[in-house]
């Protein structure tokens, strides 16, 4: 005999109770291992539609910036090690429209449009292949074009600009989107691979069009937005070191020239001279200039900065009536006829379209000094000086004279700089006759002139200029400009000072458009590879946007274990009520053990180890019958979850691990498996607490387990507790009533949380009462039956609270429901707007007055006189765009790069939208938390999110600070100051548009939209949105309300599931109340015999059993329900939420039925043993 | 004196007054000495039992064996003292059913794990209660006097220094109540262990040489032939 003898006699004996506490466990472990199956099957259907998608790309390298296409192939000669295979690609953001045989038109929005050459399809497996003027499409974006193969589809795309599109000479016309023509549609690509093809982290479907590589780059240069040859994308596949990302980039950083990362550096015309540093953005970024500054200074070489810009008129104002005339005509642009205009202006001298340079004249070689016609040095400029070429002064003073008026303020340049909203604006600043020097030597250098995008062509006519079509003056243009412009192009026909240049024309881009390097007596090729060289570490790729990136995102997948975490707690308290019923049924042998002298210690070890033992034998059965229940929940959530998913996107996935023994069951079923045998553990230690303290004998004579030493005491304390607990959560419940809306549910749901404990405890309160101390006699049958719940109190006390706590938790829950908001009230989720709306391709700015949608128009339509008129009872706010990764519960991955919009100051103002504050709001920002966006952002910008965003997806709290990337890859810190809460901005985050321009300065057009038009006007404000934008920009507008109900949807879905694995939970309640109830009358089975003996008919005695299992079942429901109604109440009354009367109606009638069907059922069980053989047994 | 139970007495807390079961219950008995307790229902000696076994504590009074109170024992101690030094038989054997008859002779000597040393004497034991070919045989098996037979032996597995049975015959029939009550007096004598059995069958009393009446609380000699 030993002590793992007695164990194993004990196992094997008591089989059938031992038998309830597996299959207890197995239910719980098979629900936490099912849930992290579910979790498990989530990520690897993820994965599986990333690897789909991506194909074998690795790391992608893709940017706003372009650069040689020829990066590609030194990036793949230099990582040989990684058998690297890199191809090429443009990857912009457009619309398509196919237009019908029969007339009509179909249009897609949020295409992407990736130009790609033979190397790419070998990323996807497939074999290379070109296209020849033809697209590809892929069949989502077929079906929303109605397109098949052989018909013809139209791309515009957004203007991928080398130059930011709000720097002056960024393009301004309204039709900034680019135009492929008519191609014919080549195939049409399955769902899978290239038809999957995306790089954003989000599980929604793209629209791709795939064109030629060449095709697309012939036309950026054609529209003089690129150079030849070059592109924004590598895609990598790398077999070996696709992890090692900081690898990758040393290798970009260390192959990387100047001219990858938008750099050039060219000798003079001379070949001989100098060096000129420039960038093809037009203006050298400060971090580019302080870093090629510093180099100068440290290597000693000659720097000379310089700033050139364009000058719309360069003037001589010759006298006080022709200035008077001229400032008339000005006034009058646009209201007089041409001819009067042009009459005002040539009464004043005037150069059109001339570069003016910004430098210091008095430098030596070999820029200088400049001479003037005498052959003396021409002066140092003062601030307000102007130094002309004799070519205009020529022009200014036709009939000569200049020297007369030298130091006079009789020369004027009139110029566009950036207005506010990007609108241009032209300013004109006077300047004092410094000197004019010949357009020879230092100053006829062609090359101080940088190429201007749309500044070439033949003549002057012929130019594509940066600016709005109705700021475009080529009759201003006369036979004497065109001549010059064929013999110096656009060299600079005059000269101000640096500072002054610096002053009238910087930029958040920059302030110089040149640095000329020179170092005499070095030659110019060595001097080109030591300015190479020295700027080598200061010029990091890296921090020119050249940056691989692996794009494997991070998935979650823990979400189904809180879904599940009450059917968990269901089952652990059913295993918790097996274990101490078999604990009862074995009080004799305890009390034996004690008697012999078993120390008590010894006896609870040999209990504890029985239960180790069947909770492994559960734990076991139950990871087994998770593969199962997993499998129906990711049916069930298939079939039930929102339309954001494609059908086949949930598919069932047990993750394995490849060990020396094969594979194995991955992390879901050791995390669960291990976790259930704990939870199982420590259920079965609580359970077996408190029996050493009953006495001995009456262990022996079986007496009821459950009765407290002192009852008083006990009372006492338990009384204490419900007092503090409901007092408790009603002030819980009282301090939601003052909290902002978006707080009150989680008080609420506290506060009835406590009130459940409360009522619970409640009830203990009652059964300990009922059965030591009440004094009341049990005349009546109802008291009697009443009387008999409290025999077992524990037993009755869970069997309450696990219906109890199944009721709240469904009902509760449905606090969180969202319901549609009234569109039109303004601190709602739609924040008041009636429609949103989105370009593809950005507007240049915001058609938000009449002016501005007049200008659009204008250039939209070509000059069309049919335009749309102006929607004025809309208010239309236009938002910047950085597109990126969604950020909304839409989105199962974990965001890498989220979508960013840029905030008006006029929408700031308008305010709207209910939001959560920080704790250190200033009285202005809580009457309008916009307020927010405008805090200093000298440490971090402040940003805004929507509080499902922040909390679900980016896991973040008011305070956080955290970094993103700018437009050149470079980190920059960001403060989340505020939440929306439950807005239709889930999707992106928002800052002011100041520090959007900042950070993302390409990204300065309008791409998203928020209109506001009263309901009698909204179909109308559409309409001629429709009208002005459809085609141009890519437009799409949906409805707020539709938006944000979308958002709802798929937190309602989440709630629902919730609820249905509640309901779960609460039948295994409804369950374990069964066998509780079935044990019950089976252990007083002689008590019903004497019952029957006395007198008492089947029927009363079926009448007790009801009422002894209803008390039990009732105190369930009503603590269940009036927790419950605490914590949605409130929002009943005030925020129109409907009361769930569905799930109500199903607790308050499946509940009783189940419980009263299982009670008569362990009767009639019981009553069908003979009388006398179960008298025999009292 | 092997066994000095002195002033016992114990009440028991209820709604009302704590009632008073043993009001200074004194009982003195010495090595292979054996006394019989009788009663009527609720005098109280099941209650004397179970403090003179250690199982309850009195209210007041003291028990001693050979000098030592067990009450002033730590609870591991007095669990040890309890397991050593006595030997109970219930009313209702109480024997474990998942055990045979082997181990279930065999359960106490688990607490300091001497189950196989103890081995050859419950062999004896079971010998010497005339159940040596039913060892393997689990309770299920065994008539009601073949079970209380078995409690006997156990009881008497540690070598104790008390056998306290209480009702030993109750359930039994004439028959067997006198084989368990000779069995007991038999080997409690050789043992030399004193026995205190509670009962209220008078021709199991008549063979014990010491007989106490419990009334009113209080221990009353009648001395036997």
């Amino acid at each position: 005999m030993s002590w793992r003898r007695l164990l194993w006699a004990s196992l094997t004996y008591h089989g059938r109770a031992n038998l309830s506490v597996v299959l207890g466990v197995a239910l719980a472990t098979s629900v936490l291992v099912g849930a992290l199956l579910v979790g498990e099957s989530l990520q690897a259907s993820l994965r599986h539609q990333a690897i789909d998608r991506l194909g074998q790309i690795d790391l992608a390298l893709v940017g706003d910036r372009f650069f040689p296409e020829n990066l590609a192939d030194r990036l793949a000669a230099a990582t040989t090690a990684a058998e690297s295979r890199i191809a090429p690609v443009i990857m912009l953001r457009g619309s398509a429209v196919h237009r019908l045989d029969g007339g009509g038109v179909r249009r897609a929005g949020r295409v992407q449009v990736v130009a790609v050459d033979e190397r790419y399809w070998p990323l996807h497996g497939l074999p290379e292949r070109s296209l020849r003027g033809e697209v590809i499409v892929n069949a989502v974006l077929a079906a929303d074009l109605e397109a098949d193969v052989g018909q013809f589809v139209e791309v515009r795309l957004e203007q991928p600009h080398a130059i930011p599109a709000d720097s002056f000479v960024g393009r301004r016309t309204a039709t900034e989107g680019v135009l492929l023509p008519a191609a014919r549609v080549a195939e049409v690509l399955p769902m899978s691979g290239p038809g999957r093809f995306s790089l954003a982290a989000e599980q929604a479907e793209p629209r791709i069009v795939y064109v030629a590589l060449s095709t697309l780059q012939r036309l950026l240069r054609d529209e003089g937005l690129q150079p030849q040859g070059v592109v924004n994308g590598l895609l990598i596949a790398a077999p070996k070191l696709a992890d090692d990302e900081g690898w990758w980039r040393q290798r970009v950083n260390e192959l990387a020239q100047l001219e990858d990362m938008g750099f050039d550096l060219q000798p003079d015309a001379s070949g001989s001279r100098y060096l000129s540093f420039t960038s093809r953005r037009m203006l050298i970024e400060p971090a580019a200039a302080a870093a090629v500054t510093e180099a100068a200074r440290t290597h000693g070489w000659q720097a000379q900065p310089t700033l050139t810009y364009l000058a719309n008129v360069t003037y001589h104002r010759t006298g006080l009536v022709a200035s008077v005339a001229a400032s008339v005509a000005r006034l009058a642009h646009g209201a007089l006829p041409f001819d009067l205009i042009w009459l005002g202006e040539a009464a004043n001298s005037f150069t059109p379209y001339a570069t003016i340079c910004g430098l210091d004249p008095t430098l030596p070689a070999p820029w200088g000094p400049f001479l003037d016609a005498t052959g003396q040095p021409a002066p140092a400029l003062a601030d307000d000086e102007i130094l002309l070429t004799d070519t205009m002064a020529a022009d200014l003073w036709p009939l000569g004279g200049w020297e007369r008026e030298r130091g006079a303020a009789v020369a004027e340049l009139r110029y566009f700089v950036e207005g506010p909203d990007r609108a241009l604006r032209e300013e004109t600043t006077p300047f004092k006759l410094a000197g004019v020097v010949p357009l020879q030597g230092p100053a006829a250098d062609r090359s101080l002139t940088p190429e201007f995008p749309g500044l070439a062509g033949q003549s002057i006519r012929d130019w594509r200029p940066p600016f709005p079509k109705s700021q475009w003056h080529p009759d201003w243009v006369r036979d004497k400009d065109e001549r010059f412009y064929r013999q110096w192009r656009v060299a600079p026909r005059a000269f101000v000072s640096l500072a002054t240049a610096r002053k009238l024309w910087q930029s958040r881009h920059g302030d110089l458009t040149s640095i000329r390097l020179a170092a005499p007596p070095t030659d110019l090729k060595s001097l080109e590879q030591t300015v190479r060289a020295a700027l080598k570490p200061l010029l990091v790729a890296e921090h020119q946007g050249l940056a691989p990136t692996a794009i494997r995102a991070q998935l979650f997948g823990w979400l189904f274990v809180g879904f599940s975490f009450f059917l968990i707690l269901a089952a652990g308290l059913l295993v918790g009520l097996f274990v101490r019923l078999r604990l009862e049924q074995r009080q004799r042998e305890l009390g034996l053990y004690f008697a012999l002298g078993i120390p008590a210690r010894r006896v609870q070890a040999l209990l504890v180890r029985e239960g180790l033992i069947l909770s492994l034998a559960g734990a076991l059965g139950g990871t087994l019958l998770a593969v199962g229940y997993a499998w129906l929940l990711i049916q069930a959530i298939g079939w039930g979850w929102t339309g954001s998913l494609p059908s086949s996107f949930l598919q069932f996935h047990v993750l394995t691990w490849a060990t020396p023994l094969g594979r194995l069951p991955g992390p879901g079923v050791f995390i669960g498996f291990g976790l259930s045998l704990l939870i199982a553990w420590a259920t079965i230690r609580l359970a077996l607490r408190g029996w050493q303290a009953l006495a001995p004998q009456s262990l022996l004579v079986a007496a009821a387990m459950n009765l407290p030493v002192d009852a008083r005491r006990s009372l006492r304390r338990t009384a204490a507790l419900a007092l503090a607990t409901g007092g408790a959560g009603l002030a819980l419940a009282m301090a939601g009533r003052l909290v902002p809306p978006s707080q009150a549910p989680g008080l609420f749901f506290g506060a009835g949380f406590l009130i459940l404990v409360s009522g619970l405890t409640a009830l203990r309160w009652w059964l300990i009462w009922r059965s030591d101390c009440a004094r009341v006699p049990l005349l009546g049958l109802m008291r009697f039956a009443a009387a008999q719940t409290a025999r077992r109190p524990s037993r009755s006390l869970l069997t309450a609270g696990l219906i109890a706590s199944g009721v709240f938790i469904v009902l509760a829950v449905e606090a969180f429901r969202k319901s549609p908001t009234d569109v039109e009230d303004r601190t709602g989720g739609t924040g008041g707007f009636t429609w949103v709306g989105e370009a593809d391709v950005p507007l240049p700015w915001s058609p938000d007055d009449a002016a501005s949608w007049q200008r659009l128009a204008t250039d939209a339509m070509n000059g069309s006189d049919d335009v749309p008129p102006w929607p004025s009872e809309m208010q239309l706010f236009g938002l910047h765009l950085r597109p990126g990764d969604d950020v909304s519960c839409l989105n199962l991955y974990a965001p890498r790069q989220p979508r960013l919009l840029g905030v008006p100051d006029a929408l700031i103002e308008r305010g709207g939208f209910s939001f959560m504050l920080p704790g250190d709001a200033t009285p202005a920002e809580t009457e309008n938390p916009w307020r927010l966006l405008l805090r200093p952002a000298t440490e971090a910008v402040p940003i805004l999110a929507d509080d499902h965003a922040a909390q679900w997806v980016l896991q973040k709290n008011i305070g956080d600070v955290w970094e993103l990337a700018d437009e050149s890859g470079q980190p920059f810190k960001v403060r989340l100051v505020g939440l929306l809460n439950s807005s239709m901005l889930q999707s992106e985050l928002l800052m002011a548009g100041r520090h959007f321009r900042q950070h993302f300065p390409s990204r300065a057009g309008f791409g998203f939209f928020l209109i506001d038009a009263p309901t009698a006007a909204s179909a109308a404000a559409r309409h001629s949105l429709d009208e002005l934008l459809g085609d141009a920009f890519g437009w799409t507008v949906t409805s707020a309300a539709e938006r944000l109900a979308n958002f709802q949807a798929v937190e309602n879905t989440y709630l629902s599931t919730f609820q249905v694995l509640g309901g779960i939970g609460l039948l295994l309640g409804s369950l374990g109340l069964a066998i509780v109830l079935l044990r019950n009358f089976t252990e007083r089975i002689g008590e019903w015999a004497l019952l029957q003996a006395l007198g008492f008919s089947r029927r009363t005695l079926g009448g007790l059993a009801l009422v002894e299992q209803g008390v039990m079942l009732l105190a369930g429901l009503v603590v269940g329900v009036v927790a419950a109604a605490v914590a949605v109440a409130p929002m009943w009354m005030e925020m129109g939420r409907q009361i769930p009367w569905r799930p109500l109606a199903l607790m308050l009638v499946l509940l009783p039925v189940v419980g009263m069907l299982a009670g008569l059922a362990a009767l009639r069980s019981v009553l069908r043993v003979p009388l006398l053989q179960a008298l025999r047994r009292e | 004196m092997l066994l000095q139970a002195r002033q016992l007495t114990k009440s028991f807390p209820t709604r009302g007054v704590p009632l008073e079961i043993l009001r200074g219950a004194d009982l003195t008995l010495d090595r292979g000495e054996a006394a019989a307790i009788m009663g009527p229902s609720g005098s109280g000696k099941s209650t004397l039992l179970h403090l003179l076994g250690t199982l309850d504590r009195p209210s007041a009074g003291s028990v001693r064996y050979e000098g030592i109170d067990p009450f002033t024992l730590a609870e591991a101690d007095l669990a040890d003292f309890r397991n050593r030094q006595i030997g109970f038989v219930f009313q209702d054997h109480h024997l474990l059913p998942q055990c045979t008859v082997l181990e279930n002779t065999l359960v106490p000597t688990l607490v300091r794990g001497e189950a196989a040393q103890r081995l050859d004497r419950a062999r004896a034991l079971l010998q010497r209660v005339g159940l040596s070919e039913r060892l393997d045989h689990r309770p299920a098996e065994l008539s009601g006097g073949e079970r209380q037979r078995v409690a006997v032996a156990r009881a008497l597995i540690n070598q104790p220094l008390v056998i306290l049975a209480d009702e030993p015959t109750g359930n039994l029939d004439a028959v067997s109540a006198a084989e368990v009550g000779g069995l007991l007096l038999e080997m409690c004598q050789a043992e030399g262990a004193a026995l205190v059995v509670v009962t209220h069958s008078a021709e199991l009393a008549a063979r014990f040489p010491q007989r106490h009446a419990l009334r009113d609380g209080r221990l009353e000699s009648e001395r036997g032939s």
